[in-house]
Parts: structure tokens; sequence; C-alpha cells
């Protein structure tokens, strides 16, 4: 069975949200959503686990269900497929505009698969996103739980790894002790709502800490934090010159670690409105040239000097 | 094939026709190649040879400075790397340094050409970082290096406004005091943008061009002063009929973006010039949703109660209305028009006359106020001769102290008027006292009267704030 949709009529609407709230639910109705979900669910079943790309690309970290920062960045560098983008997960959970962002970030999935990725962060996972707004977001909004677990479907094919040019390894949270070859990476399982302890988990979970050697527990609970030695020796081993991973809010939006082998990316600018930290993007250029673009937390740029 | 092979072979093929020997080298050939293919798919796979990575210049020079790595910034620079490379934001490593109290990266940059006096994106210089961070010795290298103490950030500071450190703070005002920079001097830097931009949209009115003009991103003008600060440059341009009410294209309209900024005084203007302060942007925003500042808040709330008040009083207007209309059945239809009619019109004009001349009572004004007191007279319905008397005297005595605050009072009291009705002279000794608290609200650091904030408020900031506010409660309470 292979189902059908509309992307571009889709996209079009999601586009046209302007409001939180009620206006969404007026104009995409259930089933689309559902459909939506099944069609992305087959493309990430089509692709890699480790996802290999190459430059030009931008890479961004956390969305958090902030759409309209979302749309910022792609007001900023361009829409797929004129640029390509790396997404390294927490699409979901915290914000206000969850089911927005994640649609029409499956929307650019399921159009332009080769230009848009998607990796999978810790809130995609059930147990995470059932508590932190998603699923109160999906069952507020559509009144349907069932529609919560046609998501956790999708999100368990997405992968959780992507290479740039061979030399860039990115996941969501961190490495794992576990990781010796990239070919590990090449064969993760999927579906899989990855078990813990496993190398997935890791992926998923896990941080660096300036102050440690080697690997620690985490106090998140679980998974590992790991040492500026680590990302030395992992660099070495792979072959690889960074390692790009989101998952913690950084007051820049960027931040380095292990003398710029790792970098921290976080795109959800005045996190939870709570923080008031910019955003950053990774720019990756055809010659393996790295960037950053910030978003400052107040989009307007009404102050002239 | 090996040589004896080849040897062996030889005879046989002396004996072929050389078509036949063409034919054998390229089965040899094929079979050659073949071999190969074979070789080459049983290799391991060769690793490829990929672009390494690199970071761009000012993000490598940024990442040593905040790592201090003193060789690193040597070597960088060294390779020809621009000191002067910035962020988004427009930090550079000099910010940096003066960030994190790094004293020797920092004459390392200023040895090779950094611009002492650079500013990021909210117009921050190195020493206002400094300043802030009360880091003494970073002052001292910056003020020896020639920066400039008084350059105006974008939220209108100059460095010695934002240090709350007695010590640091000596040192910038003695260096200040040393270099001669008077009050007056001060004063003139600190609202040279200000200036600068009413001086620009004078100069547009006389050329006849567009004062609503638009940014690509639908921002305008008066969107740009109010978040800024500019009362002069709002005031002008609102004098000049540009719209309270005016959208960019996110549906900000001005008192979103004062809001926002966090400048209660662009927020009392823009509504007294009919803006609206429930406003809502694209995104369902009013002006209190995008305040972040509690003293702002407290404006906003303020104004909110004003506008519910104002919106019940809109009744009673009619009301009135429609006594004079009845009135006209007994005296001169002449006399009931003129009553009908004055209490916008005549209003309307003390808001611009006053706006637009500051500096001392005109005739013009005199009249005006006469005027508005013709219009109290009419509400309170007492004695004509005595009244005018009064208000006399104490026009006169006005014309000794003016100052915008007693204008903005003025139509406080004004509407409050249309809530209790008093009589003239009661009213015009009340506006005498609020002259008197204006004069002692002045805070003494900034020569303008204008309340300026920090970036990051400490505690002096606080108590200013909380003192200036208490006064204009104390003036509030005096005039009901």
């Amino acid at each position: 069975m292979t189902a059908t949709i509309d992307v571009d009529n889709l996209m079009s609407r999601l586009l046209n949200v302007g409001m939180s709230g009620g206006r969404l639910t007026t104009s995409v109705n259930e089933q689309e959503l559902q459909t939506c979900c099944a069609v992305a669910k087959s493309v990430f079943a089509s692709q890699a686990s480790l996802l290999e790309v190459e430059p030009p690309i931008i890479v961004c970290g956390d969305i958090h269900g902030q759409y309209s920062d979302l749309l910022r960045i792609f007001d900023k560098n361009g829409f797929p497929p004129d640029i390509n983008f790396l997404f390294l997960g927490d699409y979901v959970d915290r914000g206000r505009q969850n089911i927005e962002t994640i649609c029409l970030m499956f929307c650019f999935k399921i159009k332009y698969p080769e230009n848009f990725f998607m990796l999978r962060g810790n809130h995609e996972c059930p147990a995470i996103n059932r508590v932190y707004g998603f699923y109160e977001e999906c069952n507020r909004r559509y009144k349907s739980t069932r529609l919560w677990s046609i998501f956790q479907d999708t999100f368990n094919w997405m992968p959780l790894c992507g290479l740039i040019g061979s030399r860039i390894l990115c996941m969501h949270g961190g490495l794992s002790p576990h990781l010796q070859t990239l070919d590990q990476l090449r064969q993760l399982p999927r579906p899989q709502d990855p078990p813990n302890p496993s190398i997935g988990i890791d992926l998923l979970w896990a941080d660096p800490d300036q102050w440690v050697k080697g690997w620690q527990a985490n106090t998140r609970g679980v998974s590992y934090v790991f040492g500026q030695d680590v990302v030395a020796d992992v660099c070495s081993r792979l072959d690889i010159d960074l390692v790009a991973r989101a998952h913690q809010v950084v007051q820049d939006g960027y931040e380095f670690f292990a003398s710029k082998k790792m970098v921290t990316i976080f795109s959800a600018p005045h996190y939870c409105g709570q923080f008031d930290n910019s955003a950053a993007t990774m720019k990756v250029d055809e010659n393996m040239v790295c960037t950053f673009v910030m978003y400052k937390p107040t989009p307007k740029s009404l102050r002239k000097g | 094939m090996d040589h004896s092979e080849l040897i062996a072979e030889l005879p046989e093929i002396e004996r072929m026709t050389a078509q036949e020997r063409i034919a054998l080298a390229r089965d040899r050939r094929r079979l050659q190649l073949r071999r190969n293919d074979e070789r080459e798919r049983a290799l391991p796979p060769p690793r490829p040879r990929r672009q390494r990575l690199h970071f761009a210049a000012e993000v490598e020079l940024l990442e040593a400075t905040c790592r201090a790595d003193y060789a690193e910034v040597e070597r960088l620079l060294n390779d020809n790397a621009n000191p002067n490379l910035h962020n988004d934001d427009g930090l550079t490593p000099l910010h940096q340094c003066a960030i994190d109290d790094n004293q020797q990266i920092m004459l390392l940059l200023l040895e090779r050409g950094a611009n002492v006096n650079a500013q990021d994106t909210e117009q921050w210089t190195p020493l206002h970082a400094a300043a802030c961070c009360a880091h003494i010795n970073i002052v001292k290298i910056l003020i020896q290096a020639g920066a400039n103490l008084l350059a105006v950030n974008a939220e209108g500071n100059m460095p010695y406004d934002i240090c709350d450190h007695e010590e640091t703070l000596d040192v910038i005002e003695s260096e200040m005091a040393a270099r001669g920079i008077t009050q007056s001097y001060i004063d003139e830097m600190r609202g040279a943008p200000e200036k600068a931009m009413l001086d620009d949209m004078k100069m547009l009115h006389q050329q006849g061009r567009e004062l609503d003009a638009r940014a690509p991103d639908g921002s305008t003008y008066l969107h740009v002063a109010s978040a800024n600060g500019y009362y002069d440059v709002a005031a002008f341009l609102l004098t000049c009929s540009v719209s309270p009410l005016i959208r960019d294209n996110d549906f900000w309209q001005p008192v979103h973006a004062a809001a926002c900024w966090a400048q209660p005084d662009l927020i009392e203007l823009l509504c007294q010039y009919g803006g609206d302060i429930h406003a809502k942007t694209k995104n369902g925003e009013t002006p209190m949703d995008l305040c972040e500042d509690m003293s702002t808040k407290q404006v906003i709330s303020q104004l909110v109660q004003t506008e519910a008040r104002r919106r019940r009083l809109a009744f009673g207007v009619r009301d009135s209305r429609r006594q004079s209309k009845k009135r006209k059945k007994f005296e001169s239809p002449q006399q009931g028009a003129t009553t009908g009619d004055n209490p916008f019109s005549a209003r309307g004009a003390i808001r611009r006359q006053s706006l637009r001349d500051r500096s001392g009572l005109t005739p013009a004004r005199i009249e005006a106020q006469k005027e508005g007191a013709d219009i109290l007279r009419t509400w309170s319905k007492e004695d004509v001769s005595a009244d005018v008397h009064s208000s006399q005297g104490s026009l006169q005595h006005q014309r000794e102290s003016p100052s915008k605050r007693v204008l903005k009072y003025y139509f406080q009291s004004s509407q409050n008027k249309q809530a209790k009705p008093m009589s003239p002279d009661e009213w015009l000794r009340k506006l005498e006292t609020n002259a008197d608290d204006d004069l002692d609200t002045t805070p003494k650091r900034s020569g303008s009267t204008r309340r300026r904030q920090k970036k990051v408020p400490g505690d002096m900031s606080d108590s200013r704030n909380g003192d200036v506010r208490r006064q204009k409660s104390t003036c509030c309470c005096v005039i009901c």
C-alpha cells in the first residue's frame, strides 16, 4: 500500500499558518497529517541509517516547536531545494507549534528527499514527547492520541547519524563508548526506539563535559558525559575533523568543545520563552569551510545606531 | 604468462600471418585487463581523499580568544587574520577580551591594529563591556589605547552610565575630567544619534518626501524612533501626520516596538496621538505581551486603565453634547455650536502646539491654555470673571520654569478633569506642584530628563528606576 499526498498544497497551508492555536486545525485535518506521517516514514525507510551527504549544506540544531523561528532560518538562508539542510533533531516539545513544525519538515523531506535531511532527537522518542508537550498538543488541537502514536511510528524510522563530506560526524546528543567504526552507525537497526543502554541511546542523550576525562555517568540519568580526550580520540580513529551535535542550549547558539573538534548547535532562540539565548546554524560551503549564522532572541531589528 | 612460456611460443608465432598475430595480441590484452579488474576488486577499497574541514577566519580567531589561547591567537594574526573580524552579533575578539578580563590577548590585538572603538550590533564598544563587567585593568588599557569615553550604545548609554563599580567608575570619570569633557558636551554626544535622525526627518519633510516610507520589512521611521526611544523624532513625525497605527509586515505598530524595547515615554506619546494600546501583531501579541521590562509594563497597565476609563467617558461626552443641543431652544445657536465643537478641536490644538514649542510659553500657548480653562469653566459652571483672573496669574508664574514633564502632566490632568471637574485655579495650582516635583526627579548622572536603562540592570539602576516610578505615582496621586 502506498499513501498519496498533495505535498505542495499541504505545505502551502502550513506556511500560511501565522497564528498559534486554532488556525492549523481548521486548514489541515487529522487524516492529512496521518498520511503525511506515513509517506515520510517510507522516505526515511528508503534512506540509510547513516546519512552520508555532501556540502554545501546548512546544519541546524534543536527547534522545539518554535515554528516562527524555523521559518526565520529558511528566510535567512533560503528554502529547500535551493539550500541543503541537515537538522540534528528535537523538532517537538516545549514550543507552542509542534505540529506545524514537524509537518512542514516532513513535507520538505517528502518533496526534497536528497536536499533535506532530518536526524532523530531524544524528544522524538515516545517516553519523552509523551510528557514534554507534543502529546498534549496533539490531544488539545486534534483530540487524538492516535495521531500522536502515528508520529511515533515515523520517528522510529528516523536516522540517528549524518556524515558530511566524510569529515563531519553529526548526531543529536553525543558519542558512545561503544562506537569504534562508522560501519556500526551504517548498521544501526531500524525501526527502533533505542533501548537503554545502547549506542542508539548514547547518540541521542550523551553530553560533553569540559571537566571530565573519559566517560562518566550523565546527571540526566541516561547515557554518559565524556571529556575532550574522548572527542580527540574518536576524531582520530574515525578519521573525521569535527563532531556536530545539538541537545544543549548554548548562549550564542553555537559553542565549541575540545579545541574545535566538537561543536554544539542550538537553533531555538529565546528557548522556552525563558532563556535569552541566541540561536545559530552552521554553514558548510562547497570547499568545506564552516561559518555560523546567528539569530537574536528578539526577531525585530528596528534598532539603528 | 611467464617468460619461459613466451619463449616457447615464439616459433609458432613466427609461422602466423600478420592478421593472426594481431588477433592473438587483442585476445591477450583482453585477458590481461580482465585479470587486472579481478585483482582490483579483490583489493580493499582505497580510503577516499577528502577535503579537510576549515573554519572561517573570524570563527577561528574568536574561538581562540574565548579559550584564552594566546599562542593560537598570535599564530592566526601572524597568518594575516584580520583582528577586527566579528561574528553575526558584531562581537570582536577585543569585545571578548573585555568580557573575559583577558589583558594579555587584548594587548596583542591592539598591537596588531584592532579597532579599540569597534561597535557590535547593539553599538557596545569594548569599553562598554569592560565598564559593565568592572574589569578595571581592561578599562585602563582601553583608555590608554584611545577608547571613546562618550560612545553611545543602542540604549543611549555611555560606558560610565553602566559602570556600577566605584573604583572602575573613578578611573573612567577621572579620565573624562582630564580630557576636559563637560556635562553639556556629554549631553550633546548622548543625543547625537537622535539629533542626526531628527535632522534627516526635517530635511525629508522640507524636500516634500514621504515620512512614512517603508524599509523592506515594512517598518517606518516612526517604528525606528519608537524602538530607539527617540522622543523628539517621534513627536516630529506624529505632528507631521504620520499615523501612530502604521503596521509593518508582521503587523507591528510603533507601540509594539516601544513596548519591546522598553520605551515608556514613547508609548505614552504614541497613545496621546491615537496609538492603540491593545493593538495586536500578526502573532496576536499586544504591547503588554511583548514587554519584558517591569517599569514599562506598569506604564502600559496605567494606559490600559486610562483607555478603559476614557471609553466609559465617551458616552458622558455624548450626553454632554445632547444637553447642549437641548439648550439651543433657550440660547443663541452660535453659542451652542461653539460649546459642542470646543472639547475636541481645542484639546487637539493644545497637544500639538505644546509639543512643537517646548522652549517656553508663547502667546499661542497662553491662548490655548485659556481655551482649556474655558472648557473647564463650562464643565464646572463657575463664575467667568473670577476664573479668568486667577488663571492669568497662574500663567505668569509658569513662565519661569517650563519643562516637558509639565506638559505631559498637563495632558494627563486634562484627561482626569473629565472625570472630576475642578475649578481652573485649583487645577493650575496642582500643575505648579508637578513642575516642582519634576525638577527633583532629574537623574544626576544623565543630562537628559529621559530615563536611561542599562543593558544589565544592577541594584543602583533598579533603585533609580524605583525612585522615578515613585515620583510619578506621587504626581498621579496629587492630581487625583
